[in-house]
C-alpha cells in the first residue's frame, strides 16, 4: 500500500514544514513549559496566596495550545498544502500522476505522512512537557491536569482540521486556493449564520443565530477543541467522525480528480457554477456586514440599511471581478 | 503493445481528441506529429496515465493503465519541462528512479553520464536546458522500461544539441528493445528515425503512414521546359512547387500517365530530387498540414 517511492518522494518535499510543524509545537507545549517555571517560582516565593488560586490554572494552561498550538494549525494547513496543492502547481503533478502507483496509494502515502508527523510532533511535545513537569518540583500539580480532555481534545481538533485540509485539497487547484478554501470554509459554518444574520437584524427581523445554532459554533467550531475554556462542554467523537468523513471523501474525491484541470482554482468543473455565484453571494453579505457596523450607535435604521447595502454592492462589484478571473484562467 | 482505441476527450469545453485510434508496436518509433494544439501532449500524457480519456480506452500489453497502474514500470513520459525534476540531485533522482523502476540499469545511467560529460554530484535545476533535455532521457532509457514516451524532446534547443538527442534516441533504439513514440511539430526531425507517423489535425488521426513504403510510393521530380510550364501538368498532378518554366513534382512511383504527361511536353530538364516526408504531407494531405 505505501510503496517505499512514495514516502521518498513525499519526505523530500515536505521535510521542511514537517520540522516547522515540530518546532510549533515543542514551542507550544516544551518550551512554554519550561518558560513558566520561572513565573511559578516568583509566585510560590512573592505571591503564595495567588499561587494556590491560580496553580490548577496555570498548569492546565501547559497543556493547552496557546499562540504557538495557533501557528501548528497553520502550519497543518501549510503541510497539507505541500501534500497537495503545491504538486499541482508545477509539473511535478503529472511526474506524480506517471508513476506506477494507483492514486489511492499516492493519496494515501500523502495523507499518511502528514498525519504521522502531526502525530509525532503533537505527542512528542505534549509528553515532554508532561515529563519536565513530572522531573520539576511542580510535580504534584500534574494532579490538576484533565489529562484526558487536555490530550485528545487538542489532538482531535489536529486531526479534523489536518483531514479537512487534506478534502479542500482534493477539490482546489493549486496551493494557494487550497489554503485559502481552507481558511474559509473552517469557519464557513459559522460565518454564513452570522452574515445571514445580519443580513435579516438590518432588514428589522430579529435574528439571533448563535442562540438558533448553538451546536454549530460550539461543536463544529474546531477551534474550540484547542482551547480549555471549553473542554467540558465538548464531544470528542464530534470532530473524530467528522475527520474520518473528510478523510474519506477526500479519497474517493483523489481518485476521481481530472489531472487536466491542475493549476487552476478548482479541480472539477462541475463546482464553477457553485462558486461563481457562491463566492460573491458571501462577499456581498460580508461587505454589508462590515459597513453597516460603522455605523454609530444611535443612528437610525435607515442609515444602517443603506450602509448595508452600499457595502454589499461594493463587495459584489469587487468579488464578481475576481470571481470571474479566478474561474476563467 | 500500446493500443489507443477511439480515444475522446475534451478538455475546459474544447474537444482536444475525438475518436484517436492507433496501435504503437514493440521495437518501433511511432512518431505522433501535429500543429501546437492538435492534442500531441494530451495523448501522451493519456497514454502514460496522468489523464483520463472521456471515452475509449488505453491499453498497454493489454493492461488498462488506470486500472493496473503497476503496468506503467514499463513507460517512461519525459515531458517538454523537466521542472519536475529541478528540486533532485544527479545521485537523489538514481536512488528513487532505482525504486520506482525494477530495471533501472544505475551503471549504464552513470556511463551515460560519464560519455556525456555531466557533472555526478550537481543539482539539476544547474544544468543548461540542453543538459537538462539530455539528462532526462538518459535517465528515462537508464529504466530499461519498454516504452518511452518523448514530448518535443528538442523544443526550444539549439541545432547542435537537438542534433546530439537526436543521434542519442536513435543510439538507444538501435541498442535496447524499446518502443518510443515521440511528439513533435517538425516533421523533418521525424522522418530520419520514425517507422510509423500518425498524423493529428484538430484532435483527430488525419492520417498514419508506415515509413517504410511511403517513400517507395512517391517520387519527386524537378522538371523545365522550354516554354511557359504546362497548364496540363499544373492542373493534372501534385506540383509541389513552380517558378516560371520550372517545377517541382510529386507522383505516385507508378504513376505512368502523370510521367507520360511530364514528358509529353518534351522537358529540357528531368530530374528526380531527394524526397522528403515533408513533401508528402504538402502535397498528399493538404498545405494546412504544413508542421515545421
Amino acid at each position: 500500500m505505501f510503496h517505499k517511492a512514495l514516502w521518498k518522494k513525499e519526505w523530500k518535499h515536505n521535510f521542511l514544514v514537517s520540522l516547522g510543524l515540530l518546532v510549533a509545537f515543542l514551542l507550544a507545549y516544551v518550551v512554554s513549559a519550561f518558560m513558566r517555571f520561572d513565573t511559578w517560582r516568583f509566585y510560590q516565593e512573592h505571591q503564595p496566596d495567588h499561587w494556590e488560586h491560580a496553580k490548577a490554572f496555570e498548569v492546565n494552561s501547559i497543556f493547552e495550545p496557546n499562540f504557538f498550538g495557533m501557528i501548528a494549525v497553520g502550519v497543518v494547513i501549510l503541510m497539507a498544502g505541500f501534500l497537495i496543492g503545491l504538486e499541482k502547481n508545477t509539473k511535478r503533478h503529472d511526474f506524480a500522476m506517471a508513476l506506477p502507483f494507483s492514486r489511492r496509494e499516492m493519496f494515501l502515502t500523502k495523507y499518511a505522512m502528514g498525519l504521522a508527523v502531526v502525530l509525532i510532533g503533537y505527542n512528542l511535545s505534549f509528553w515532554l512537557a508532561y515529563f519536565a513537569i513530572y522531573q520539576s518540583e511542580f510535580s504534584q500539580l500534574l494532579a490538576e491536569v484533565d489529562l484526558t480532555n487536555s490530550y485528545w481534545l487538542p489532538l482531535a481538533a489536529y486531526f479534523v482540521i489536518y483531514s479537512f485540509a487534506m478534502f479542500i485539497g482534493t477539490i482546489s487547484g493549486e496551493i494557494k486556493s487550497q489554503i485559502a478554501l481552507t481558511l474559509i470554509f473552517l469557519v464557513f459554518p459559522q460565518g454564513i449564520f452570522v452574515l445571514v444574520g445580519q443580513f435579516f437584524n438590518v432588514h428589522g427581523f430579529d435574528f439571533s443565530e448563535v442562540e438558533l445554532t448553538g451546536w454549530v459554533f460550539e461543536d463544529l467550531f474546531w477551534f474550540n477543541y484547542l482551547n480549555n475554556f471549553f473542554f467540558d462542554e465538548l464531544n470528542i467523537w464530534v470532530p473524530v467522525i467528522a475527520g474520518l468523513v473528510f478523510t474519506v471523501l477526500a479519497i474517493v474525491i483523489y481518485e476521481k480528480s481530472p489531472s487536466e484541470y491542475s493549476g487552476e482554482f478548482l479541480m472539477f468543473r462541475s463546482l464553477h457554477p457553485l462558486f461563481a455565484f457562491g463566492i460573491p453571494f458571501c462577499s456581498a453579505l460580508l461587505g454589508g456586514l462590515m459597513l453597516s457596523s460603522m455605523a454609530p450607535h444611535n443612528s437610525s435604521d435607515a442609515l444602517s440599511l443603506i450602509l448595508y447595502w452600499l457595502g454589499a454592492l461594493i463587495a459584489l462589484f469587487f468579488s464578481w471581478k475576481i470571481t470571474k478571473k479566478l474561474l476563467n484562467r | 503493445m500500446i493500443e489507443v482505441r477511439n480515444v475522446t476527450k475534451t478538455i475546459h469545453k474544447t474537444e482536444v481528441l475525438n475518436d484517436v485510434q492507433f496501435n504503437v508496436r514493440p521495437g518501433t518509433i511511432t512518431g505522433v506529429v501535429g500543429r501546437n494544439g492538435a492534442g500531441k501532449t494530451t495523448l501522451l500524457r493519456m497514454i502514460s496515465g496522468i489523464i483520463k480519456p472521456d471515452q475509449g480506452d488505453i491499453s498497454v500489453e493489454g493492461e488498462n493503465v488506470f486500472q493496473q497502474p503497476r503496468v506503467k514500470q514499463d513507460i517512461v513520459f519525459v515531458p517538454d519541462s523537466t521542472d519536475a525534476l529541478k528540486t533532485y540531485t544527479v545521485k537523489e533522482i538514481v536512488k528513487f528512479y532505482k525504486v520506482v523502476y525494477p530495471n533501472f540499469d544505475e551503471e549504464y545511467y552513470y556511463s551515460l553520464l560519464d560519455q556525456f560529460k555531466f557533472n555526478k554530484s550537481g543539482k539539476i535545476k544547474k544544468m543548461s536546458k540542453g543538459q537538462k533535455a539530455l539528462f532526462s532521457l538518459i535517465l528515462a532509457f537508464s529504466t530499461n522500461a519498454k516504452y518511452i514516451l518523448l514530448d518535443e524532446p528538442t523544443d526550444g534547443l539549439d541545432v547542435i544539441i537537438k542534433k546530439e538527442i537526436l543521434q542519442f534516441i536513435a543510439e538507444q533504439v538501435a541498442h535496447k528493445d524499446v518502443s518510443i513514440i515521440i511528439s513533435s511539430h517538425r516533421l523533418d526531425e521525424l522522418e530520419k528515425m520514425a517507422d510509423h507517423i500518425v498524423v493529428l489535425k484538430d484532435g483527430s488521426v488525419d492520417s498514419e503512414v508506415e515509413m517504410e513504403t511511403l517513400k517507395e510510393q512517391y517520387k519527386k521530380v524537378q522538371v523545365a521546359y522550354q516554354g511557359e510550364f504546362p497548364q496540363d501538368v499544373l492542373q493534372n498532378l501534385e506540383v509541389l512547387s513552380q517558378n516560371g518554366r520550372v517545377g517541382v513534382v510529386l507522383l505516385d512511383s507508378d504513376d505512368e500517365d502523370g510521367e507520360a504527361i511530364l514528358q509529353n511536353y518534351d522537358p529540357i530538364l528531368y530530374e528526380e530530387l531527394p524526397l522528403s516526408l515533408e513533401d508528402i504531407f504538402v502535397a498528399k494531405l493538404g498545405g494546412d498540414l504544413y508542421v515545421s
